[in-house]
């Protein structure tokens, strides 16, 4: 800790993500966007980007909740209704690939009330965890999740899940530079289907972010709940 | 316009940028950050990478105006308390930091009411143009600009400035977030890292139209015709 321009300043990445004040956000890993049968698969994509990071979020989840480290849960969901479609909306997500094959699941995947929308059995929510609802990119848009975070003094979160390039990024940016989070990203436990778009984001995430692996973060946490045994 | 979901959806760039409902958004073009006078250049930076985009971006805004597209600037505000600087904003991965160089303009420059913090001379806010104060990357957090577009009916941001990668990254992703068609003028952003201005376009361009300054141009002249 410094105290730097009259703040007091984190300084070390164990101070960041300690335990008193972090939180996980798990974002959009949901059975139509990960699961074989979900609406990712049933369009013919390769899931091994996605599927990859299972295990190790399984292990990071599981040390969060023992070390008391809150778990956030980010649902992408789209109303039977369209309700929450905005023009801009699907422009954007459709902008050049329209057509056959054009398909997109923020459109027309992860419907209310489907399995595709639930989160993925590997990861299932415990009753602590807390789910947050989106329609957007970014957990933080137009949704509880700050709220959420700042009624448990939270003030660092750790991203993991899915699209690197995407939702991933845009829950990252809303954090650290909207919403005020020290923003760590846990390089082994997000992903992208599509390989070059993960890079990409990976590149452009390590310039901004804190980047940890899931081993350091879970070490961290122990350490600290030992500590405190 | 096309039909899909139950919603009209612009077809082509005439229709996404139609001047009866586009803004451009003019993000950071402060002396501090640009002018060879300013903190970044004083301090040692080379600005020539803000500053190539003057030119293009002088006659996108003329053609702006002359199609009567609204133009915002948004101008980078820090106060010498650093009451606007909170501890996450001071933080920065050591990446970022050194990158920086030694002091931070973010927070040693672009003070409210300085000549630093003022729009450079070259692309000199006109009457009726609008100013948004920010002291954050994004120019739709924690300001007026999302209410000041859609009371006068805005859908579509075009967006300008400086820096690629960061400030201009921000505010696209905060135009797209609250429901603006959102494009990203290739010669008219940029940044002093050459590098990060690659990195940053490259991930823009694979989310948002990225016409050059000269298509908008042509566009708007012919839509005033």
């Amino acid at each position: 800790m410094r105290e730097v321009y009259g703040k007091k300043v984190y300084d070390s990445l164990e101070e960041i993500a300690d335990p008193a004040h972090t939180a996980v956000i798990v974002v959009d890993m949901q059975n139509d966007l990960v699961s074989p049968g979900g609406f990712v698969d049933a369009q013919g994509h390769a899931l091994d980007g996605n599927r990859s990071i299972i295990p190790a979020l399984e292990r990071l989840l599981d040390g969060a909740r023992k070390a008391g480290v809150p778990v956030v849960y980010i649902q992408y969901v789209m109303e039977r209704s369209y309700a929450t479609l905005s023009p801009a909306w699907i422009y954007h997500s459709t902008r050049g690939r329209l057509g056959p094959g054009g398909r997109r699941v923020n459109l027309e995947g992860c419907q209310e009330g489907t399995w595709g929308v639930e989160i993925i059995p590997e990861l299932t929510p415990q009753p602590d965890d807390f789910v947050v609802r989106k329609h957007r990119l970014s957990g933080f848009s137009k949704t509880p999740l700050d709220q959420v975070l700042r009624a448990n003094r939270i003030q660092s979160v750790v991203v993991t899940g899915t699209a690197t390039g995407g939702c991933v990024q845009d829950t990252a940016v809303d954090a650290s530079t909207h919403f005020d989070y020290y923003t760590v990203i846990a390089r082994d436990c997000v992903a992208q289907n599509d390989a070059p778009g993960h890079d990409l984001a990976m590149a452009f995430l390590e310039r901004r972010f804190d980047i940890a692996d899931s081993d350091e973060l879970l070490a961290l946490w122990a350490a600290k709940t030992a500590a405190a045994a | 316009m096309k039909e899909a979901y139950g919603k009209l959806v612009p077809e082509n760039l005439a229709e996404l940028c139609d001047p009866a409902k586009s803004t451009i958004v003019v993000v950071d073009m402060q002396n501090d950050l640009v002018s060879e006078e300013g903190f970044l250049a004083q301090a040692g930076d080379d600005v020539s990478g803000n500053r190539r985009i003057i030119e293009p971006l002088q006659r996108l805004l003329e053609a702006g105006r002359k199609a009567g597209i609204p133009i915002v600037y948004v101008q980078y505000t820090i106060d010498r308390e650093w009451h606007y600087a909170t501890p996450a904003w001071v933080y920065r991965p050591p990446q970022w930091i050194n990158r920086n160089g030694r002091k931070r303009v973010s927070l040693e420059g672009c003070f409210e009411g300085t000549w630093g913090w003022d729009v450079i001379p070259e692309l000199e806010p006109e009457e009726g143009d609008i100013r948004v104060y920010k002291h954050h990357l994004g120019a739709f957090w924690d300001t007026n600009l999302d209410k000041i577009l859609r009371g006068n009916g805005i859908e579509t941001v075009v967006v300008t400035g400086t820096a690629t990668k960061g400030c201009v990254f921000d505010t696209a992703l905060g135009a797209s977030a609250n429901d603006y068609y959102t494009v990203v003028v290739s010669d008219c952003v940029t940044q002093n890292d050459q590098e990060g201005h690659e990195l940053g376009l490259k991930v823009l361009q694979r989310r948002y139209d990225h016409p050059n300054s000269d298509e908008l141009v042509t566009l708007w002249s012919a839509a005033k015709e």
